[in-house]
């Protein structure tokens, strides 16, 4: 038996870590799996068919497969969120009252109702949620910190032209991962002074639960400026000062997989996208199924 | 030898890792045995990372024993349920560091923490600031500086106050000299010691000055990669120089002295622990020869 | 000190501190009827009126990204997962920065009764604006003494927690633009999240109005009180509050 300290944060904070192998995917440059990630993110809040989602949800697990991840993975990616999806997606169906204007009642008692909206809206709601998360989920284990951050920097830094800090949008990121964890630990000290004088973080709530927390929010804020000003100055006394004419020693070149996967994934992401524009009414009857 | 069931504290077979189940796991604490008794002080000695500070932590709640078992006033914690809250007011806690343990804007509002969260009345909360400004030198009106602008000795000070404010019965203490000036260690000392001389009360204290373990503790355990390597009185502990210097620790100045007095083929009296006592032996010889 | 070094540093460690308080959910207040509080906009408001609206803007997108993920990878509710939409989760968070700097600026200038009176303005205008769309397009007719409750009582929340401040720091004005563009920002973050929430139909607008004033308000007010407290301490304003409260 272990009694875990209620102090002890640090479990808490590792879901959704990078976990090291050699698929495909680990292998991709990280600009190409941005790309793929925010092109997958935001096509499915786009896409407004049931069709469209399917397709982005193959796509999403036909690349897991194909590149030597595992579905499983994806699946147990979907797993914690599952339940709260379950959740929506009937609330969706059966609750919300706009989804009974315009439609087709299917059922309905007292203030429940099931309409064809609101079944597509709560199919949607699935879908579009599944891809996400899957998407995130399949770059987060395969894509290090410090490979996300070079990613980021590289991807924006054409856009420096025009005036985005690309550089220190990644020096950004850089700090504020680099900090969490003295964050954390500084917390941790924080909270078992104040409880050891008889501070109770567990319980109550509402006002009596502010009451306990401010005493504890304030000097995090203060500590974590002072620790910026030091860490600020210690940038400083190592000559740093921004991004201009910066040389990074590791310059990596797209490779030809890398072209490969991107290129075969724009085109198969770009079909779903056309697909979904494109079908109007006349291929799905003529009720508009699409909302947003 | 004292009954076990009087100990105020009692640990037996304490384990602990940080980050268990991880492949960052540490062992930090393995198999430790430790018990306090009324109106001592008891110190803990050890090389940097040898687990004094989570041992202390162990001893008010602030982290259950992985294994064993910890109970302060005949109150075992750790056992789900515990009244984690009454141990800590009885067991107070100066952290190795006074900069976390200060965190209001104002020294009176921080020395208050305490005896507000125990719910007294505000007329006993003056009152119980009062005493505890009065105990570590301070003026009352000391109440209204920033806790900002302290230095880092007068904060050491204000931390020790906050706890003394709840009036506890043992009295846990992490290095609690380290940056204090001599004449300010001296004050701590004088603290200390009044403390501990009262009925139903003990301090345990961690100190990597071994001058003031040898010249404040009644017992002394010494404390080696998680494990009780040496325990036993000042004298006792001190004069196994081998086993110390053998895990980075040394001797206290006047026992070091003594020592190598002796080394130099004076027939010094080994044994003397504080500079008093040195004095003495070294006295002893000149009388000798008069 | 180099203003460049700085802004990145505060942006990094402000944004660290928001995703801090989602992860461990200390951030997170449960307030009444299974609603949370949250204080997770407050990094956003301090950075912003501390380094500017580009520093607010980032720590925003750092917030935003954050909820996104973690809607995505550990829902602890069925709510966190309505942010893995990037128009609930991120856009409004952008707005929170550049919003509370901007009043941030006109409060500066102002005097304090001409603050008192904008603040109100302020959150009567964006719960109004809330209450009377998810009237409108919840198909009700909007009902006049309704929005006139509703105005009366934000200007009431507002007006308590500027004389809350007030009564801590007594005559500090320095302090009021800071609370009136912590209200600010945090309201901006209620609003744009809520009626993102309302436009995909996840929330009925019926529900949306009632959310702002019970949830919004009370973290506007938190808002206020923790980075009024938290700049002056950092800049070292004094309060004429002088000295502990024993
Ligand atoms: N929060 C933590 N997480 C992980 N490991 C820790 C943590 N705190 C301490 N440790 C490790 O546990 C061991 C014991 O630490 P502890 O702080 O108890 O040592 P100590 O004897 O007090 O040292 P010092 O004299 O330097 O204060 C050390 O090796 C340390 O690295
Ligand atoms: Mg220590």
């Amino acid at each position: 038996m272990t009694a875990r300290s209620e102090f002890e944060f640090s479990v808490k904070l590792s879901i959704g870590q990078f976990v090291p192998g050699s698929s495909l995917l680990h292998m991709l440059d990280p600009r190409v799996k941005i790309v793929v990630c925010v092109m997958l993110i935001v096509s499915a809040v786009l896409v407004g068919r049931i069709f469209a989602v399917t397709l982005l949800f193959v796509l999403v697990v036909s690349v897991l497969v194909g590149t030597g991840v595992g579905a499983g993975l994806a699946f147990r990616a979907l797993r914690p969120v599952a339940p709260f999806l379950a959740v929506l997606a009937v609330i969706q169906m059966f609750a919300i009252p706009q989804l009974r204007e315009n439609a087709v009642i299917v059922w309905e008692w007292r203030f429940l109702h099931m309409t064809d909206r609101s079944i597509v809206s709560g199919v949607l709601l699935i879908g579009r949620f599944a891809v996400i998360v899957m998407a995130l989920h399949l770059f987060s284990v395969t894509t290090s910190t410090n490979q996300l951050i070079h990613g980021v920097e590289q991807l924006v830094r054409p856009l420096e032209k025009i005036g985005v800090p690309a550089h220190e949008l990644a020096m950004v990121v850089h700090i504020s991962l680099r900090f969490l964890p003295i964050l954390l630990f500084e917390t941790e000290k924080l909270m078992m002074a104040q409880a050891s004088r008889g501070a109770d973080f567990g319980k109550g709530r509402g006002v009596r639960r502010l009451r306990r927390l401010f005493p504890l929010f304030v000097p995090m804020f203060l500590i974590s400026l002072r620790h910026a000003e030091a860490i600020a100055e210690s940038m400083e006394s190592r000559c740093y000062t921004g991004g201009r004419g910066r040389t990074s020693r590791l310059r990596p070149r797209l490779k030809r997989a890398d072209y490969l996967a991107i290129g075969a994934f724009i085109a198969a992401d770009g079909a779903i996208l056309a697909a979904n524009y494109l079908f109007s009414e006349a291929v799905w009857g003529s009720r508009a199924l699409c909302i947003l | 030898m004292r009954n076990h069931k009087d100990a105020l504290l009692a640990i037996e077979g304490v384990y602990h890792s940080y980050l268990p189940g991880t492949p960052f796991e540490r062992r930090s604490l393995d198999g430790v045995d430790l018990s306090v008794y009324e109106k001592e002080t008891v110190g803990i000695i050890g090389p940097s990372g040898s687990g004094k500070t989570t041992l202390l932590f162990h001893c008010n709640g602030l982290l259950r024993p992985q294994r064993g078992t910890v109970r302060a006033f005949g109150i075992p914690i750790g056992e789900p349920g515990a009244e984690l809250r009454d141990i800590r007011r009885r067991v107070g806690c100066v952290f190795q560091s006074p900069e976390d343990q200060v965190f209001e804007r104002y020294v009176g509002d921080d020395i208050a923490f305490g005896p507000r969260n125990m719910g007294l009345a505000v007329e006993t909360v003056r009152e119980r600031v009062r005493g505890a400004l009065a105990t570590v030198g301070y003026p009352f009106s000391f109440k209204d500086r920033l806790t900002s602008r302290l230095s880092l000795g007068e904060k050491r000070r204000v931390a020790i106050a906050g706890v003394l404010a709840m009036d506890p019965r043992l009295l846990l203490l992490d290095e609690p000299t380290a940056g204090l000036d001599p004449e300010a260690r001296r004050d701590l000392f004088e603290i200390i010691d009044r403390f501990k001389r009262r009925s139903g009360r003990a301090v345990l204290m961690v100190s990597h000055r071994m001058e003031e373990i040898a010249e404040l503790s009644d017992r002394i355990y010494v404390l080696v990669r998680g494990r009780v390597v040496l325990q036993g009185t000042a004298r006792g502990v001190f004069s196994r120089p081998d086993l110390l210097s053998e895990n980075g620790l040394s001797l206290p100045a006047p026992a070091q002295t003594v020592r190598l007095l002796q080394e130099r083929g004076i027939p010094v009296r080994s044994g003397a622990c504080s500079v008093q006592e040195a004095a003495d032996t070294i006295e002893e010889l000149f009388r000798d020869r008069t | 000190m180099n203003e460049k070094v700085r802004k990145i540093v505060i942006a990094g460690v402000m944004g660290a501190i928001s995703v801090f308080l989602g992860a461990t959910h200390l951030g997170f207040i449960p307030w009444f009827a299974g609603a949370a509080l949250t204080v997770m906009h407050v990094p956003v408001i301090i950075g912003a009126v501390l380094e500017g609206p580009v520093v607010g803007a980032v720590i925003g997108l750092i917030f935003g990204a954050f909820s996104l993920i973690q809607g995505a990878i550990a829902p602890t509710g069925p709510a966190d997962v309505w942010f893995v939409n990037p128009l609930v989760s991120i856009l409004p968070r952008l707005c929170i920065g550049p919003v509370a700097w901007l009043v941030f600026r006109a409060g500066k200038k102002l005097k304090e009764g001409q603050l008192f009176i904008i603040s109100g303005f302020i959150g009567v205008a964006v719960n109004v604006f809330i209450w009377s769309l998810s009237q409108k397009l919840g198909g009700f007719e909007s009902d006049a003494v309704m929005v006139f409750t509703v105005g009366v009582s934000c200007v009431a929340a507002v007006t308590v927690s500027c004389l809350l401040l007030f009564w801590q720091y007594k005559k500090s004005s320095e302090l009021f633009p800071y609370a009136v563009s912590a209200i600010a920002g945090s309201m901006t973050n209620t609003a744009l999240v809520l009626s993102s929430l309302g436009a995909y139909k996840f929330i009925p607008w019926q529900l949306i109005g009632t959310i702002a004033l019970f949830n919004g308000l009370p973290e506007a007010v938190m808002a206020a009180i923790l980075t009024v407290v938290v700049v002056a301490t950092w800049s070292g304003i004094e309060s004429k509050r002088k000295g502990s409260s024993v």
